[in-house]
């Protein structure tokens, strides 16, 4: 009975080195400020090598018609054609959906000295934060903020590598931002996923808070509204304005985003 | 020829949970179908030996340095102790329907652990809960295909 124990347990010793060897990465990890983690990233792209050649669809065509009669090969042909239609139809509304969301982006924005990198949401992993198309390559750093077609900010990149960065959403476990309103007053914004908590820091007027914008004081690249809170219940106690603004924006791949950079 | 086995695994692995990634991005229901939890499982249950430590550490360190914010070795520590539970709980008791249900509700624990430690039930619960089961379902329905391929 006993070495049957034994053994059990013993089945489980490279299982748990294993694990104490996850914990040292880790601590590794933590104290080179995230080094080890971000090595293999900033030497692979990942994002771009997962992308497929538009002629893909046309090559399985192809290898069928190698074994068909003439008349099969021409109507391979017509199909190619067909898939070809599809692809500019599909690369013409694509086209079409960007024109759009530029001409809402314009109409919303009032700081034309910046450059407003198109991107798009590509994975959501399993703690709940995106994974969005561009890094490095296009200049991205951590903290740049990212807005939506109406000019709202929708969150901040959390981390940047190569080819695809990691945006912190106004649902992702991480987030924490800072802002202004008209009259000055700073506060920050964490979200518990379902909320957010906007916190007074420092109060001057004691007025009906509304729009609450990013600053160039707290790091961001120029001022753009964050949350309406006009329409929310405002708790004012011992000078301290705390606020609870429901999520009810989703993201969806759909979503066109832009990241403002300076030219 | 063993380490072509070991790093082939590892790959499907990897497959196998950028895969995960890619269904749960699209599903916007309100629970996550999660297949490499799964795979995990059935390594725990059916095909549990030292040779595949290695694989799971390496699937667990890729996706760490791909798709999380956390520090490197988090996952793979998960990945790991997924095995381990769900081998303990199998040996320790009979492989009945009612033990791979609580094998699957506490995997999902465990793989759903950072959002657990920094959300409130609210958030979580519901989800957890319809997961638990369809991912319950999942396994049982690939079980049952295993079983009938044998």
């Amino acid at each position: 009975m006993q070495s049957s124990q034994a053994v059990g347990i013993r089945k489980y010793i490279l299982y748990f080195l294993f694990m104490f060897l996850s914990g040292l990465l880790t601590a590794v990890d933590y104290f080179s400020n995230k080094s080890l983690s971000n090595y293999i990233p900033n030497q692979v792209n990942l994002i771009s090598s997962f992308q497929l050649s538009d002629r893909f669809l046309q090559n399985e065509f192809i290898n069928l018609s190698s074994s068909k009669t003439d008349i099969v090969a021409e109507n391979i042909r017509l199909k190619e054609e067909l898939v070809d239609l599809r692809l500019l139809y599909i690369e013409n509304q694509e086209l079409k959906d960007d024109i759009d969301s530029y001409e809402t982006l314009i109409k919303n924005i009032s700081n034309f000295e910046l450059t407003y990198y198109a991107t798009s949401l590509i994975l959501k992993n399993s703690t709940e934060e995106y994974i969005v198309a561009g890094g490095r390559d296009n200049n991205f750093e951590p903290g740049d903020i990212v807005v939506n077609e109406n000019g709202y900010i929708i969150g901040y990149l959390g981390e940047v590598f190569n080819d695809y960065s990691i945006l912190e959403s106004l649902d992702s476990t991480n987030f924490n931002f800072r802002a202004l309103d008209k009259n000055n007053n700073s506060f920050e914004i964490n979200s518990n996923g379902r909320e957010l908590l906007v916190n007074s820091l420092d109060l001057s007027t004691l007025t009906k808070v509304e729009t609450i914008y990013s600053d160039i004081i707290f790091g961001h690249i120029g001022r753009f509204p964050f949350l309406d809170l006009e329409t929310y219940k405002q708790n004012i106690t011992n000078d301290k304005l705390t606020m609870i603004v429901e999520i009810d924006q989703q993201l969806s791949f759909q979503t066109k985003l832009f990241i403002p950079k300076e030219k | 020829m063993k380490v072509l086995k070991l790093i082939s695994i590892t790959v499907m692995l990897f497959f196998i949970c950028l895969i995960e990634i890619y269904l749960n991005t699209f599903i916007t229901v309100n629970f996550g179908i999660y297949i490499f939890l799964i795979t995990l499982v059935f390594l725990g249950v059916d095909l549990f030996n030292q040779n595949i430590v290695l694989p799971i550490f390496l699937s667990g360190i890729l996706y760490d340095s791909f798709f999380s914010t956390y520090y490197l070795g988090l996952y793979s520590a998960m990945f790991i102790f997924i095995v381990i539970v769900t081998n303990f709980l199998v040996s320790k008791y009979t492989k009945s329907n009612i033990t791979y249900f609580a094998i699957i509700s506490i995997c999902l624990l465990i793989y759903k652990f950072p959002i657990i430690l920094e959300f409130d039930t609210n958030y979580w619960l519901s989800s957890y809960l319809i997961s638990v089961i369809i991912n319950f379902i999942v396994f049982i329905f690939l079980k049952r295909i295993s079983r009938f391929n044998v």
